[in-house]
């Protein structure tokens, strides 16, 4: 039981229309107040006064009465007084709703209709109320619920709940403005989710919300989602009260018996495209679910991403796991994967290489072997070699090489596939492969004229059997891979002749050699690795005539008992070419004997002279002969006894015999013998060359009758010729006269540049101190030409040129005895 | 021998063969001539041999020659110093200076046709001493006779040298084919000289044809 509280002030009865104050009159004598039953109201009771509604003393001094029509029992009347003012009235253990009224003396002068002359009075009206709310019913429980699905509470009893339709309970049992609180928990299971809406079909809470009576409520749950699992939620309305409750309980169905679907095959429609359409195909739809489809990045069962169509966007270049599935990733509800890998489209692959090609092998200019790789792409046909077969690197899988003698401008360029007349092409796919002739596995025949060169290009384009790949049409564009080389064919066909020679030690000619078989357009050179050089170049002229010089002064032939091998070589000069030689595989040789350094005896060189005389010197000259030009030769001399010798490279400067001169072919030498004082003696000079006697020169004195006196002129003169001039003034000739006489004369003319002639050839001019060459010829500086005496042997001199000789020089000789 | 005649000099040298020539030298009407600095000497180069020196007893021997007539045959020479010289030529074209033929040597040839040797055609012989090649060759393999080379030596004051041309500028002093007469030696003196070396540069020149040293012998 609680105590309820309520209070009034006493109020005259004459302040108010009726017998008792109300809420509208008197308003401080009425007080009202909400009980439940059973509940004890206590009154605070004031005095009122005798002029107003308050309170005051008018009523100190009396005990107030009172009834109550509330099925309670009053108590607590007593007389205000000043120390008891209020008074606590109660009424106890109220049951239902009514009126507490009270009164009090004194009267306050006006009758009252009822007869009672108490003037004083107040009431409270005691109101009974409900609070405690009516049962809530949620209906049946559901088994066999769906997974993971909200189920509605049907609210009557044995209807199972309800994945589509709500039912409803409305609040009861409560007074008006009295709530209760209504609150959701789960009471068994995992708990998924339990929800309620108030006056609404579609904003459920799983929060506490208060209602009130009148209130339409509804209930679900959120089904497990696992199979044949129970979840209950208890539903709980608490009112002041009292309280109702009710449990709704989901239980999930078994898991239904699935049989997985078995993919037979993935396909897909090779879209020309970056992705193509895959198709999984079944052998076996499977059973006991919904058949769906999934595609992964990787081989595991995806859980997400399943659908309803067999067909995916699958992109080239990746591979791609494929599923099919009754319960999508549920265990044991899907196929096993497929794999597809899609290819990408086919691409042309321009970066390729040359091979280096197995020419015979080449030379540069200085003879050298070509060692540079970059160079050694160029076929080079030699022999009666007329095809060939190239090979290509790098070269991409999906695509075809062509060879063609169009040219490509760059990498890239294109053209149609008509316009390259290709001479050959690969036929395998291997990124080194073999560039055939126009049919799988021969050779390339077409190859350019014999004497030229031509150049090959490299054409590129999608194989048929690639993907993406289309068959080779005269409009199919082909793409130059930039990528070339040169064919040259030189005619190596020739001979030479003859196939050797041999030249004197001293020869200074010029060794030819001829060539036929030769082709224009072919260059031949002859290179000896003797030296090494090339010696000679020739160009073909197709006539077979001509052929190479091997010149003496451009030091190509041999020295002396060597043998040169001079090989011929070839190149292209005309078309494409990289201007390198080959060996034709002809050579011949030159030989030059050995050298000869043992000159001619001289002993016919040199002429006795008999009678001598005594103690004098004597001059003679040699000229070395039977020698290899170039060859100096030692030259010495000995005396007999009484004698003394010397030898001398100029007439002038003299050296002892043993010390010696070195003359080469051709050069004078001198030898100059002193007899001795014996008369009648035969004084020698043995002249050696190489230490070995090569001639003796004899001076033989004269006998005591022979001997004059040498000194010319003057009365002494013993014998010879002695002519004065008429007037005997002047002597003419005598013993010392050389008297010059004029033994021959020749007219020259001598061009500039020339060689040299011989004149005097049949005059023995060597020695300078007998004879003399004077000119006559009216011309000036270097245009008159110089002489060299020629040995006696050869006799003459040699007329020469200078070499700053302009024009011809004529003009007379005069060869002077004296 | 079977005609003509043949004599040798104290040295065994051949002084005369009349079976191997064709004629001898002699001087022109026994002549020696003197002219002074400047003055010109003509010869024919057909016929005459000019042989020349310094009138003094050393000295330089320069001059310049030029030529005219057919086939250049005249020949003209002014020479730079006071100079001696005489012409030489065949005997059998030479003047014979005497009226008389009581004197003397003659020698015909083997026809009898033409007279190979003579004293009569001179009052002074010329006697060949000695004989100066050409030069040639280049660097270091000069041959024959070059500037400076020494083409006589012994006593210079009666010795000629043959000329058959001599160029002389004053300018740099440049000579060619001319000889200096030294008492012991006579030095052949021929050089130019090359502008590109500033004026102070000589080029040795050879000597162009070949000179006769000659002694008149009296």
């Amino acid at each position: 039981m609680a105590n309820v509280t309520a209070s009034a002030i006493l109020q005259r009865l004459t302040s108010f229309s009726g017998d008792y104050p109300s809420a509208t009159a008197g308003s401080n004598g009425f007080d009202e107040v909400n009980a439940v039953s059973g509940d004890n109201i206590v009154i605070t009771l004031r005095s009122g006064n005798t002029s107003g509604t308050g309170g005051g003393t008018a009523n100190y001094g009396y005990t107030p009465n009172g009834n109550t029509g509330t099925g309670g029992t009053l108590s607590g009347f007593s007389a205000f007084s000043v120390t008891n003012n209020p008074i606590f009235v109660i009424c106890s253990n109220v049951t239902s709703t009514g009126f507490i009224s009270i009164w009090c003396q004194p009267t306050d002068g006006v009758p009252n209709n009822g007869g009672s002359t108490v003037g004083y009075r107040a009431r409270v009206k005691v109101n009974i109320i409900d609070n405690t709310v009516d049962d809530i019913e949620l209906g049946g429980w559901k088994d066999g619920a769906a997974r993971n699905t909200y189920y509605y509470a049907s609210t009557t009893t044995g209807v199972a709940a309800s994945a589509t339709s709500a039912g409803t309970n409305t609040v009861t049992g409560l007074s008006a403005g009295v709530g209760a609180t209504l609150s959701v928990a789960l009471t068994q299971g995992s708990g998924t989710n339990a929800e309620h809406s108030v006056n609404s079909t579609s904003n459920y809470t799983s929060n506490n919300v208060t209602v009130y009576n009148g209130d339409v409520l509804r209930y679900r749950v959120l089904s497990s989602s696992s199979y044949l699992t129970l979840v209950k939620y208890k539903w709980t309305l608490t009112a002041p009260g009292n309280s109702q409750d009710d449990e709704l309980r989901i239980k999930t169905v078994a898991a239904p018996v699935i049989t997985p679907p078995v993919i037979s095959s993935v396909t897909h429609n090779n879209a020309s495209n970056s992705t193509v359409t895959a198709t999984v195909n079944l052998s076996s739809n499977g059973s006991g679910g919904t058949l769906k489809y999934a595609q992964s990045t990787s081989n595991s069962v995806p859980t997400s991403g399943w659908q309803t169509s067999s067909q995916f966007s699958h992109t080239r270049g990746t591979t791609r796991y494929y599923w099919a599935s009754q319960a999508t990733y549920t265990s044991g509800a899907y196929s096993s994967s497929v794999s597809l890998y899609v290819p990408p489209l086919g691409t042309v692959d321009l970066n390729i290489g040359i091979s280096n090609y197995n020419s015979p092998q080449r030379y540069v200019t200085n003879g050298n072997a070509l060692t540079t790789v970059a160079d050694n792409t160029t076929v080079v046909l030699t022999g009666s070699t007329s095809s060939y077969q190239h090979q290509l690197t790098g070269c991409g899988a999906d695509t075809l090489y062509y060879a063609s003698y169009t040219s490509g401008s760059s990498q890239g360029s294109t053209t149609t596939y008509s316009n390259l007349s290709h001479i050959g092409r690969t036929f395998t796919t291997g990124s080194t492969r073999t560039l055939n002739g126009t049919s799988s596995g021969s050779s390339i025949t077409s190859i350019p004229a014999q004497g030229s060169g031509d150049r090959v290009y490299i054409w590129a384009v999608l194989s048929p059997s690639a993907v993406g790949g289309s068959n080779i049409t005269n409009s199919t564009t082909m793409t130059y891979t930039g990528s070339s080389y040169i064919v040259e064919n030189p005619d190596t066909n020739i001979s030479l002749a003859p196939s050797s020679t041999t030249i004197t030690a001293g020869s200074t000619s010029n060794v030819t050699v001829g060539l036929t078989g030769d082709t224009s357009g072919t260059q031949y050179r002859l290179f000896t690795s003797d030296i090494p050089k090339w010696a000679s170049t020739f160009n073909g002229n197709g006539t077979s005539s001509g052929g190479f010089t091997i010149s003496y002064s451009q030091n190509e032939l041999p020295p002396t008992g060597s043998t040169y091998t001079y090989f011929c070589q070839a190149r292209v000069i005309t078309g494409d070419r990289d201007n390198y030689w080959v060996n034709t595989g002809d050579s011949f040789t030159i030989t030059r004997s050995n050298a000869d350094t043992d000159p001619n005896n001289i002993d016919s060189q040199l002429t006795d002279i008999n009678p001598a005389q005594t103690s004098v010197q004597y001059v003679e000259s040699w000229q070395t002969t039977g020698v290899t030009s170039g060859y100096q030769i030692p030259w010495t001399a000995t005396a007999s006894s009484g004698a003394s010798v010397q030898l001398s490279t100029n007439n002038s400067t003299w050296v002892t015999g043993a010390q010696g001169i070195q003359r080469s072919l051709n050069q004078t030498g001198y030898v100059r013998l002193q007899t001795g004082s014996a008369q009648n003696t035969a004084y020698t000079a043995t002249i050696k060359a190489n230490n070995v006697s090569k001639g003796t020169w004899t001076l033989t004195t004269a006998g005591s009758g022979q001997q004059g006196q040498q000194t010319g002129g003057g009365a002494a003169f013993q014998y010879g010729l002695e002519i004065k001039n008429q007037q005997g003034t002047s002597t003419i000739i005598d013993s010392t006269s050389k008297i010059g006489t004029i033994v021959a004369t020749t007219a020259y003319s001598i061009p500039a540049n020339n060689s040299g002639q011989v004149k005097f050839a049949t005059f023995d001019c060597s020695n300078a101190t007998q004879t003399s060459i004077i000119f006559n010829s009216g011309s000036q500086y270097f245009g008159i030409p110089y002489f060299i005496r020629r040995t006696a042997q050869q006799q003459g001199v040699v007329l020469y040129p200078y070499s700053g000789a302009t024009q011809t020089s004529t003009g007379q000789l005069y060869l002077i005895r004296y | 021998m079977a005609y003509g005649l043949e004599f040798y000099g104290a040295n065994g040298q051949l002084l005369f063969d009349s079976r191997v020539v064709g004629d001898t030298l002699a001087i022109e009407n026994g002549t020696i001539t003197t002219v002074a600095a400047n003055s010109t000497i003509t010869w024919n180069l057909q016929e005459e041999f000019l042989f020349l020196r310094p009138s003094a007893s050393t000295g330089n021997l320069r001059g310049n020659v030029t030529y005219s007539g057919t086939n250049n045959q005249n020949g003209s020479l002014v020479v730079q110093q006071a100079t001696k010289y005489f012409k030489a030529r065949k005997s059998s074209s030479a003047t014979n200076i005497g009226t008389g033929t009581a004197y003397g040597l003659e020698v015909y040839n083997s026809s009898g046709t033409s007279t190979t040797f003579s004293t009569r055609s001179t009052v002074n012989a010329m006697n060949i001493v000695g004989t100066a090649n050409p030069g040639y060759g280049s660097g270091n393999n000069l041959q024959g006779t070059w500037h400076n080379s020494v083409v006589y030596s012994g006593t210079t004051s009666d010795k000629y040298v043959s000329v058959i041309f001599m160029f002389f500028s004053s300018t740099y002093s440049d000579s060619v084919n001319s000889y200096i007469f030294n008492s012991t030696n006579i030095t052949f003196d021929s050089a130019v000289t090359v502008a590109v070396l500033g004026g102070g540069g000589k080029a040795p020149l050879p000597l162009f044809g070949q000179s006769l040293i000659s002694e008149i012998k009296s």
